[in-house]
């Protein structure tokens, strides 16, 4: 997704004159590299300073810039969390936040992964909290984080996402989509967002050719949540079930909860940490890996 | 404005500040005392004719305008005293201070009028400033940015990468003034966290230190802005030795009043003599 976010950065790059990218010493890895050649004057390092970063954001903001702020979101949203509870999110300042949640590639281990990112930024009182699942959304999403006022947080993956929505799909806060044509009645609706979403519809796909009435609701948008839409699916559904590659505690099942869904099987990372090592096993540990997400299922 | 006349604006902005904490009662008083020159030379002094800090009450969002960064937040009382004698809202609004509803919050927020820069945390106030100098240099303004800072905020971490950065980006329209009152709320600095040997701490981060050895004395911080201002390609820290609590002779230097209020006798004790201050240097 960095290709994408780097793209449509230099886009938006152009269109707000007032838009400056701040970083710590993630340029190379986060996909920066041709935003700073291209606008070096709008690009600013803080080196490995996450801290100064978020809280420099404040001052830009006076001279009504617009700060993007990129970074691994176990720094950004984790370390600096106080920092943008009380520089950014107190006075509800206009700042954006592009963090890489989840697990990271191969090597880097717990430290570079986030799975608690979402639960820390959807607490915070002005914040918004976006999810794209696929690369279309998040192009629509950033575009739609430039044009609303406020702070807000969106979650990225490391890996290309393959476009989900075949017809392409636009961003909204507050809105959730159905994937699959509309029911009376389902037998399971599937909640999920992000990297996740794309395996929710293909486990959907295999219980559907079963005979089964399933709805996968894409719930990018984690705060503002679209309450009403999830109830109403809910309610219709025999059982619920939330995919996130997110801690189970904070993240999109933690909001559904609170939303009042029940008969809710909520899959996510389970209590523990990453560690180095190849993500595709790390997803299996987690169960994470479509296989284990699909006997979840059908054993739900 | 001339000495004498910084000298009485002083005493006025020491005796409502008293006031506005003593209503309150709860502030940080001896905090507010120490920082009253810096304040009052900010808002209300000249250099060769020309104000400090360029502000306009009349245009908030004036886009020539220098910038004030309250770092130390706690001494909020004493600059909204200065705001609104500057005429940024009413006097009435001192009465509010710390209360519901008020737009007088403990620490200056955006709602209050001739406030820029929020004061959020300890530790986080130079990163603002420092991302308004940057974006400033950006913009090719030549508009400054002044900060006031406490002793023991120096302890934080976040402090010293925004610092750093001030060097890296060559921000010599970033000066920061350090209220080195000595004491902090588990009392002196010292006893607590040491942030002693400043003039090298911040010499060898880059800065230009200009040492003002009584950080209530106008003459000694008006020439140590002079010199500030000839600083070219590098931020400026002006290091005010000062006393916790000055002015309210017995408060002086106490650890005791240096998060408090004063007691309705000891505010009865203090005012007539802030008045006398004032009475003394009016007419000069």
């Amino acid at each position: 997704m960095l290709k994408i976010l780097e793209n449509k950065l230099l886009t938006l790059a152009k269109k707000y004159k007032n838009m400056v990218v701040l970083n710590a010493d993630f340029s190379n890895s986060l996909g920066l590299k041709e935003f700073s050649r291209i606008f070096g004057e709008r690009h600013f390092n803080f080196g490995l300073a996450e801290n100064n970063a978020v809280a420099a954001s404040a001052g830009f903001v006076v001279r009504g810039k617009i700060p993007v702020i990129v970074g691994f979101g176990n720094f950004l949203a984790g370390r600096s969390w106080e920092v943008i509870r009380d520089a950014i999110c107190v006075n509800n300042l206009n700042v954006k936040l592009i963090g890489i949640g989840g697990a990271t590639g191969d090597g880097e281990g717990a430290a570079f992964q986030s799975f608690e990112d979402i639960s820390l930024m959807r607490v915070l009182p002005n914040m918004k909290v976006a999810v794209p699942s696929d690369s279309v959304e998040l192009e629509s999403a950033l575009v739609v984080a430039m044009e609303t006022f406020g702070p807000v947080y969106l979650r990225i993956c490391v890996e290309d996402l393959p476009d989900v929505f075949e017809s392409g799909i636009s961003f909204e806060f507050g809105k959730a989509k159905e994937f699959f044509e509309v029911e009376e009645k389902y037998d399971l609706v599937v909640f999920s967002a992000g990297k996740m979403f794309g395996r929710a519809v293909s486990v959907a796909n295999r219980l559907r050719a079963e005979g089964k009435s399933v709805q996968v609701l894409n719930v990018s948008s984690i705060k503002p949540l679209d309450t009403k839409k999830i109830k109403e699916l809910a309610g219709k559904a025999e059982r619920c079930l939330s995919l996130e590659d997110h801690s189970v505690f904070g993240g999109i099942g933690s909001a559904l909860a609170e939303a009042g869904v029940q008969k809710l099987k909520i899959i996510g990372v389970p209590d523990i940490f990453g560690r180095s090592g190849n993500l595709a096993d790390w997803e299996r540990k987690f169960g994470l890996d479509e296989e284990s997400v699909f006997a979840a299922a059908k054993e739900f | 404005m001339n000495v004498s006349d910084l000298v009485k604006k002083a005493a006025l902005i020491r005796a409502d500040t008293l006031r506005a904490i003593h209503r309150a009662r709860s502030g940080h008083m001896g905090s507010a005392m120490s920082v009253v020159e810096i304040l009052t030379v900010l808002y209300y002094g000249d250099l060769s004719g020309k104000a400090v800090m360029r502000v306009d009450t009349s245009k908030p969002d004036w886009d020539g305008q220098d910038y004030f960064v309250m770092c130390k937040g706690q001494a909020a009382p004493a600059l909204y005293v200065v705001l609104a004698d500057r005429g940024f809202f009413g006097k009435e609004e001192l009465k509010f201070f710390r209360q519901t509803g008020s737009f007088l919050q403990a620490r200056p927020g955006l709602r209050t009028p001739g406030v820029n820069v929020p004061v959020m945390a300890h530790g986080l106030g130079l990163s603002a400033a420092l991302g308004l100098a940057m974006s400033l240099k950006m913009e090719r303004k030549p508009n400054r940015v002044f900060a006031v800072i406490g002793d023991g905020e120096l302890q934080n971490g976040t402090f010293w990468e925004a610092a750093m950065a001030a060097n890296h980006y060559k921000l010599d329209n970033l000066i920061l003034f350090i209220d080195n009152n000595g004491l902090q709320f588990d009392g002196p600095v010292k006893a607590v966290m040491d942030v002693d040997y400043l003039q090298d701490k911040f010499e060898s981060f880059g800065w230009k230190v200009i040492k003002v050895l009584d950080g209530h004395n106008f003459d000694q911080i008006l020439d140590a802005l002079d010199r500030a201002f000839t600083v070219i390609r590098h931020p400026i820290c002006i290091w005010c030795k000062t006393v916790s609590g000055r002015g309210v002779g017995f408060a002086e230097g106490k650890s005791g009043y240096h998060g408090a209020t004063l007691s309705d006798a000891e505010l009865n004790e203090i005012i007539p003599k802030l008045e006398k201050i004032y009475a003394e240097n009016s007419g000069k």
